[in-house]
């Protein structure tokens, strides 16, 4: 689905190098976390991923290797909604993109709207919604249109802990029964643990792959204690 | 509820010293401390209002000069809101035209009123393009300003759905300049009205200006005086229905 070969970035403005030499593959239907400390190139590498670059930001060296037009949908870390819409209506954005007409597209935003718990909250107002809510709302506009690949950026790091282990749940239940193919970025471990299939480290100068058993983490360890444990 | 008890507090104060200056201005007239030909006596002026009401030619003015305000105006503001979005979205387009509407805003407009007659005549398409102009320019500076406070993250947003330039003009530059596009309508209303009011006094049709010159003329100080007065009624009716509007359209603020 995604190869990412010998990948190198190189910021024109700053001159910083955040990624270096980069390789890993991802599946049809994998999830894999991308870790590592502020600064490693996370987001980075997601915006290139997403072709959010403009030509004048970057040097990029290496190859991207993707589907030719792929549908590649990101969820920010910002919900990022539009507080003149209605929650159905920011989720058919996504489609109004793709000019896809009303007629499927408000049932098709109903149906997600369903699947992440928000069929009651369709005529609220981003104004009126909760973090969590809002973040639902983010997460359906982009897995309405269903993408190819999914990327999500810190989509949790703003939930408090509490919420934040229902909305994993919730999340990766929808990703694993759409076998979405997905690029999770986080600095939190248990998170990636618990969603993905594969962890990538990147740090100043290595990159470390391993496979995640979340099956078992999910049994051994209860997320909900892990998490407050490692947030202290 | 703090908010609510402020909000009326001062609503009072506003309604206190209007009517202290009515009952200080009134003494003032009636006692002739300053003579009433200069200044007009407020009871007197509020029955002049009441016999102008009573008279069709009154009508007749009114039309004129709200008319030609209308259409200026209504069109001003479509047009200013437009073309303030799409130089706020076109960085060339703003390169071209930015002299343009600069010079246009800081235009001493009375200087090219000879112009203006010269292009239209003196009736109602003439008067209409005078408010036009004076209009135009705080729309578009004010939609135009707009642009540059929307959030990066609704950009990146749209930039990830790949969405369109359409869809990101009237989807989301639209709506965010909408609280914007009210704010240079409301400057506009005053603009409009001083247009509308130099260009009959300097002889473009028969309007409400035309019968504040005629009563200057013949010293009719409180017919002068009740016809300013609706000049003023008109600024604040209009204002207080676009707040009105902006609160209903504007709903997320």
């Amino acid at each position: 689905m995604l190869k990412v070969k010998n990948l190198s970035i190189t910021y024109k403005t700053t001159g910083q190098k955040v990624i270096n030499s980069l390789n890993f593959s991802v599946e049809k239907g994998e999830v894999v976390a991308i870790m590592g400390p502020s600064g490693c190139g996370k987001t980075t590498l997601l915006k290139a991923i997403a072709d959010l670059f403009e030509s004048n930001e970057i040097f990029q060296k290496g190859e991207l290797v993707l589907k030719k037009d792929a549908n590649i949908r990101i969820v920010f870390q910002e919900a990022n909604l539009l507080p003149w819409r209605n929650v159905l209506r920011n989720v058919t954005f996504g489609l109004e993109t793709q000019n896809i007409e009303d007629a499927i597209a408000i049932p098709r935003a109903t149906n997600t709207l369903g699947l992440v718990g928000l069929s009651k909250y369709e005529k609220y107002f981003p104004h009126q919604l909760s973090l969590g809510m809002k973040q639902r709302v983010n997460f359906a506009r982009a897995i309405t249109c269903e993408p190819d690949i999914l990327l999500l950026d810190e989509p949790f790091s703003a939930l408090d802990t509490v919420i934040k282990e229902d909305i994993i749940r919730e999340f990766k239940k929808i990703i694993k029964q759409k076998h979405i193919t997905t690029i999770f970025v986080t600095h939190n471990e248990v998170e990636a643990k618990i969603l993905s299939d594969k962890i990538i480290t990147l740090g100043e100068n290595f990159t470390g792959i391993r496979e995640n058993d979340n099956t078992k983490a999910r049994t051994i360890l209860d997320p909900y204690d892990n998490l407050l444990e490692l947030e202290g | 509820m703090k908010e609510v008890d402020n909000k009326k507090r001062s609503w009072n104060y506003g309604y206190f010293s209007v009517i202290l200056f009515l009952l200080l201005w009134e003494y003032v007239a009636s006692q002739s401390i300053i003579d009433p030909i200069y200044i007009g006596t407020p009871h007197i002026i509020m029955v002049k209002l009441y016999q102008m009401f009573l008279k069709p030619d009154f009508y007749d003015s009114f039309k004129n000069s709200a008319q030609a305000f209308f259409i200026g105006y209504v069109l001003a503001v479509v047009f200013g809101a437009g073309f303030g979005l799409l130089l706020g979205t076109k960085k060339k387009l703003y390169q071209i035209m930015s002299p343009f509407v600069f010079t246009i805003n800081s235009l001493p407009f009375v200087a090219i009123l000879p112009l203006i007659i010269i292009w239209f005549g003196v009736g109602l398409v003439a008067k209409s393009f005078v408010v036009f102009l004076m209009v135009v320019s705080p729309v578009i500076i004010y939609t135009l300003d707009s642009t540059k406070t929307l959030d990066e993250g609704l950009l990146l947003m749209s930039k990830s759905f790949k969405a369109s330039e359409w869809i990101k003009l009237k989807s989301i530059y639209f709506y965010h300049s909408l609280p914007y596009i009210f704010s240079g309508a409301r400057v506009g209303v005053g603009r409009g009205i001083i247009a509308i009011v130099v260009s009959e006094l300097y002889g473009f049709g028969m309007g409400m200006a035309y019968y504040i010159q005629y009563y200057g003329s013949t010293y009719q100080t409180d017919k002068l005086m009740a016809n300013i007065l609706l000049i003023v009624s008109f600024n604040f009716v209009l204002i207080y229905l676009l707040k009105k509007i902006q609160k209903k359209v504007v709903f997320w603020r």
